[in-house]
Order: structure tokens, then C-alpha cells, then sequence
């Protein structure tokens, strides 16, 4: 094994998948994720064993069974239900009660139990949203008593999702630039300088604020806007109506972000003077549609007065897992301490 | 025809006289009958058929030496036949003597038969006389014994008469004595029933009182019996109301923490509506909503049933020394700071 084993774990709580990252012995940093969805069925011992032979992954809580992850989206088809999320809009909704006992388990699936007495372990929670009411504090502290339950306990600790894209993706930028996760519910923004994030905030605008426009101006169901952008659009270079909707739409995303980046950061008390062009990075599943970072460019062009200066927009070298490498760094600089 | 006589000859030698009546006792009932002419006739014929058949194949030396041949097999023939036959007469002859013998043992069979059951017979009646004394004897002595027992019956029965004629004097003066006393007893009873019957109406007034109130105890102890049924089943439901109140007041840490998990909830539901309400409402102080701690452990330490595993790892990331760099570089930075 080259280098040392540092303890600490990293846990990205997203609206749709859950991911875990450690270090192992072998020095490798493996990431483990799961989906963070379920569905209720009605079974009986009999549906019970195949399920287990087919080694699909179902819970029972009391006397209600689901079924978890990917499956689940296949029997909602089939059944003709809805698969439930415990998760809205990035966080964990209260009316979701029942569903703390499968998030447990979930994420205790991927996490695992504390290899050592009060293992770090970093969580992702999302920074105070500035256009809507929802409770962070709930999400914040549901995760962090989850994570206390586990095995011997996690010495459990939020991280801001965009401070977290800041750690995993600005090392040669001295973690000075712009982090922005891009969920399906929120956009996390973080600005830091030098390690110190300076302005936290999410937007509820993000993918699924998207899909539903699409789905309205285009009279279609959101479920089929949202197929058409995971097909693959390309934002600089729409075929169709459709992918012009969708363009449209996330030109409209991107620039209501880089606005209120522009407010809060103005807004900011000590707010860091930055003497160079700093990077923009973006992460998550959101930013994935071909030509993201140069739609966002080219709205950058057009945005007049933005207080920060840019050098480069650019996507994360790991989109979907950032985060929890973000929150799993943040967890291995505290055991080096 | 020299050779015809020999063959009479032959012929005379190889049979032998019998009569009918023997023959009928061998069992013959019906014969052929060949008389010697017709016999001598056919031998030549046969010999001369077969002579001449060959005359014409054979040449006159043949001839000549096939009737030397012929005639040697006849002589041999004949040879043989006169052996068997004088074996058979020898075999006659001792089954003749056999014969003789048999009938001479028979008679002497017959003969010591007869002498044994003479024999036999003999001793049989001398056993018969001797049997028969003894039987006479037997007789005089039994002829004597009764005539002794007869006597002494006769004494008995003399005395026994007598006997019987005193007894039935007495008998008779017993009865007299009986039938005085009799009617000296009748003559009391009616005297003395005629006394007690003032007491005797009293006894039955008494006792159609003692039946009255046998009556009532009886129906007294109908009646007791009753309640006593009533009381028992009263005790048995008392004792299965005892037994219910114990099992209850064993669920009782059950319900305890069914209502109080409840409470919390309702609770924990009210302080988020109030909160939500003050944050409507513009009030200035916190309104964050903190779920219960008590309820979260609760709800997260609710027992599950499942089959999740760990996954797999989806990614891994090798290059350890670039993590090392970055958590090097995020330490001096922070250290700078």
C-alpha cells in the first residue's frame, strides 16, 4: 500500500442517488452509491424468498415491505404506481417519516460502520435556500443522528454541497473559484477563497425546474421532458423543438444562478477580494447535457457587471461523485490534524 | 424236402401244447390260430420269394450260398429261440414250485390261526369263569350287605317314624300355643293401637310438618345451590378480569411507548406547523424546526427486516499520491490561514 490509511468518510445525501467514499487499505478511494428511491408493495413470504433469490433489495419496516432502488422504478412501471422519494427538492421531507428507516439502512449500505471510534464521517447537506422556505435544519439534523446511529456512531458533520465541489475539484486552484452542484432539486453555489467559503447559498432552480417548464410550454408530461433531456441534447446546437425548449429553459437556469451569485456575493459580508480569474466548476447530473459549460460562457458574455472574475468554466472531473469526494477530503483533512 | 422237415422239426421244438382253459386263466380270451401246414407254407413262401426276387441278380453259386446262409441264421435262430424257451420253462417250473410253496405256508397260516384263536378262545373263557366267580362272589356279598342294610333301614325307619309321630304331637301343641298367643297378641295390639292413636295422630301431624319443611329445605338448597353457581361464575369472570388487567397492565411499557411515540410525533408536527406559521407571519426570533431527539432516535432505530447488502463498488480511483497532495496543500492552506 503506497501512502498512509486515513479514516474519515465522505456521504453525498442527493435527491436521487446516495454516495459513499472512503479510503481503503490499498490506497484506493472507492466510491459506493446506491439510488435514493423505493416503492411500497403488498408481498407475502413466497414473493419474499424470490425477491431474495433474485437479490433484489427490499426492506420491510413493521408490516409494509418495498422495495429499493433501481428495481423499484421497474415494478412502478409494471404496477402502474409511483416510486417514492424520500428525498424533495435535496432535501428529506418531513412528511417522509416513515421513510428514515430505509434511508438508514441505505446509506449504512454504502457507508458502513465506523472503522474506528468516532470516525468522521462528512454528509452533504445544502446551504439555506434564498427563494424558498424549505428547512435545512431538519435535513441537517436527521442526517447527522442517522449517521450517529450506525454501528458505533459516526462523528457525523454537514458539509454545503457546493463548498464540497470547491474541495474535490479546485486543488490547483489553491480551492479558490466557484463551486456550483448541480442537483435535481437545488443548485448548491459556493464562492471560496482559499479554502474559506465566502457566500453559501442554493436556488431552488435546478433540473427538475426544467423539466417541469418544458412540460408545461411544451404540453407534455414531465416524466417524458425529463427522458428527452437524459437522451442527450446538445444546448449550443437544439434539433428540434423540444431541445429548443430545453435550451431555452437552461439558458434561464444558468442565468438566474449566475444572478444570484452576483447578489449574494455582493451582499457578502467580507467578501475576498480576488486578484486573479478564478475557475467555475460545475458537478452533478444536471450539468451534464452536451455543451453545458459553454452555454454557460456564453451567458457569462452576456451577464454585465459579474463581480467575479472567471477564467474558465469547467465540468468536474468526477460530475456525479464530486460531492462526496468533496465531503470524503474534508473528512480525511480532520484526521490529519 | 429235407429242409421242410427240418423246419417241422424246428418248429415242433420251438412251441409247446397248452389248453384253452389255461390260456383263459393267462388272461387270453381270443387267439390267432396258425395251424402247421399253413405255417411250413408261408415260410417257404417268404424264402422262395425272396430267392427268386434276387434269382435273376444272382448267379447259381449265390443262390447256393445264400440258402447256406439262410440256413445257418435259421439254425442259430432256432438255437437261440430253444435256450429262451428252456430259460422260461426252468422259470415255469419254479414259479410252479413257488406256487406250491405258497398255498403249502397258507394252509399252515390257516392252521396256527386256528390254533391261536382256539387258543385265544380258550383263555378267553377261562377269564370269563374266572370273572364270572368273582362276580357271584361279588353278589353274595352285596346280597349279605343288604340284607344288612335292609335291616338297618328298616330299624331307622322305625325310629324315624317314631320320631316324626313325637314331633308332630309336639307340633301340634305348639301351634295351639301359637294360635292363643296369637290372638292374646291381636287382642293387645288393638288395645294398645286404640291407646296410641291420639299419639300416633300426633306423630303424623309431626311428620306432615317435617315433610312441609323438608320441602322447603329442599327448596332452600335448590335456591343455594343457585347463588352458589352465580357466585362461582362470578369469581371466574372476576378471575379472567384480574388475568385481563394483568395482561394489560404487562402491555402497559408497550402502550406507554406507543403513546408517547405518538405524543411525540403530534407534537413534533405541531411545533413544525407553528413554526411554518411564524415564519409566515414575519416574527424575528428563530423559527427553525428542530425535530425531537427523541422521536428521530426513535424513528430511525425502528426495527427493519431486509436483505440490502453493500453493493458493489461502483468507481475507484487510484493515484493515492494526488489525494495526498491535495490534502497536503488544503492543510498548509488552512495551516496559512
Amino acid at each position: 500500500m503506497a501512502g498512509k490509511l486515513r479514516y474519515g468518510k465522505g456521504l453525498d445525501v442527493g435527491t436521487v442517488n446516495l454516495v459513499a467514499a472512503e479510503q481503503t487499505e490499498d490506497g484506493q478511494i472507492h466510491l459506493r452509491k446506491k439510488r435514493n428511491v423505493f416503492i411500497e408493495i403488498q408481498i407475502d413470504q413466497f414473493t419474499k424468498n424470490i425477491l431474495a433469490r433474485q437479490k433484489v433489495d427490499y426492506v420491510q419496516v413493521g408490516k409494509k415491505f418495498y422495495i429499493l432502488g433501481d428495481p423499484a422504478f421497474e415494478l412502478a412501471n409494471i404496477l402502474n404506481k409511483s416510486v417514492r422519494r424520500p428525498m424533495k427538492d435535496g432535501l428529506i421531507s418531513p412528511r417522509e417519516q416513515e421513510a428514515l428507516p430505509i434511508m438508514k439502512l441505505l446509506i449504512e449500505s454504502i457507508v458502513g460502520k465506523p472503522r474506528i471510534e468516532k470516525e468522521p464521517c462528512y454528509y452533504s447537506v445544502p446551504a439555506d435556500p434564498i427563494d424558498s422556505e424549505m428547512n435545512v435544519t431538519y435535513h441537517k439534523e436527521v442526517f447527522g443522528k442517522l449517521l450517529q446511529t450506525i454501528g458505533s456512531g459516526y462523528e457525523a458533520k454537514p458539509i454545503q454541497e457546493g463548498y464540497a465541489v470547491v474541495l474535490a475539484e479546485l486543488v490547483e486552484e489553491d480551492f479558490t473559484g466557484i463551486g456550483v452542484s448541480c442537483g435535481g432539486g437545488m443548485f448548491n453555489v459556493c464562492v471560496a477563497y482559499k479554502s474559506i467559503p465566502a457566500v453559501n447559498f442554493s436556488t431552488s432552480r435546478a433540473g427538475d425546474w426544467v423539466d417541469s417548464q418544458v412540460a408545461k410550454s411544451l404540453g407534455m408530461k414531465v416524466e417524458k421532458a425529463a427522458l428527452l433531456k437524459e437522451k442527450g441534447v446538445d444546448l449550443l446546437a437544439p434539433k428540434n423543438r423540444e431541445e429548443e425548449a430545453i435550451t431555452i429553459y437552461y439558458r434561464s437556469l444558468i442565468s438566474y444562478t449566475l444572478k444570484n451569485i452576483k447578489e449574494r456575493f455582493e451582499m457578502a459580508e467580507n467578501k475576498p477580494d480576488f486578484p486573479d480569474p478564478v475557475a467555475m466548476i460545475f458537478s452533478g447530473g444536471t450539468s451534464l447535457p452536451l455543451n453545458f459549460c459553454p452555454l454557460v460562457d456564453d451567458e457569462l458574455k452576456k451577464f454585465e457587471g459579474f463581480p467575479i472574475p472567471i477564467k474558465e468554466v469547467r465540468h468536474a472531473k468526477d460530475a456525479l461523485n464530486a460531492t462526496a469526494r468533496g465531503a470524503h477530503r474534508a473528512a480525511m483533512l480532520e484526521q490529519m490534524a | 424236402m429235407a429242409d421242410s422237415q427240418d423246419v417241422k422239426k424246428i418248429i415242433e421244438r420251438s412251441t409247446s401244447k397248452t389248453t384253452l382253459s389255461e390260456l383263459q386263466k393267462r388272461g387270453y380270451q381270443q387267439v390267432k390260430v396258425l395251424d402247421e401246414t399253413t405255417l411250413m407254407k408261408l415260410i417257404h413262401d417268404a424264402v422262395t420269394n425272396i430267392i427268386q426276387g434276387k434269382a435273376g441278380l444272382l448267379s447259381t453259386e449265390d443262390r447256393e450260398q445264400i440258402y447256406k446262409d439262410a440256413r445257418q441264421e435259421l439254425n442259430r435262430l432256432m438255437k437261440e429261440y430253444q435256450d429262451t424257451k428252456k430259460q422260461a420253462d426252468t422259470a415255469n417250473a419254479d414259479k410252479q414250485q413257488l406256487i406250491q410253496k405258497i398255498h403249502l405256508l397258507e394252509k399252515q397260516i390257516e392252521a396256527a390261526k386256528k390254533m391261536g384263536f382256539e387258543e385265544g378262545m380258550r383263555s378267553q373263557k377261562d377269564y370269563a369263569a374266572k370273572l364270572e366267580k368273582q362276580v357271584e362272589n361279588l353278589k353274595a356279598q352285596a346280597d349279605a350287605q343288604s340284607k344288612v342294610a335292609n335291616e338297618e333301614t328298616a330299624n331307622q325307619l322305625d325310629f324315624y317314624k317314631k320320631q316324626y309321630e313325637t314331633l308332630g304331637t309336639e307340633c301340634e301343641q305348639l301351634k295351639d300355643e301359637l294360635r292363643k298367643k296369637l290372638v292374646s297378641a291381636e287382642q293387645k295390639y288393638r288395645e294398645g293401637i286404640e291407646s296410641q292413636k291420639p299419639f300416633i295422630e300426633t306423630l303424623q301431624v309431626r311428620i306432615s310438618q317435617l315433610e312441609g319443611e323438608r320441602k322447603e329445605m329442599q327448596q332452600k338448597i335448590i335456591d343455594l345451590e343457585k347463588e352458589l353457581a352465580e357466585k362461582r361464575a362470578l369469581a371466574d369472570l372476576g378471575a379472567k378480569v384480574q388475568d385481563k388487567i394483568a395482561a394489560i397492565s404487562n402491555n402497559d411499557s408497550a402502550l406507554n411507548d406507543k403513546f408517547s411515540s405518538l405524543v411525540l410525533k403530534s407534537l413534533d408536527g405541531l411545533t413544525r406547523k407553528i413554526a411554518a406559521m411564524k415564519h409566515k407571519l414575519g416574527v424575528e426570533e428563530d423559527v427553525e424546526y428542530k425535530p425531537d431527539e427523541k422521536l428521530l432516535e426513535q424513528m430511525l432505530n425502528a426495527e427493519v427486516e431486509s436483505n440490502v447488502t453493500g453493493g458493489g463498488v461502483e468507481t475507484t480511483t487510484g493515484e493515492l499520491s494526488e489525494e495526498e497532495k491535495a490534502l497536503q496543500k488544503l492543510r498548509n492552506i488552512k495551516k496559512d490561514k
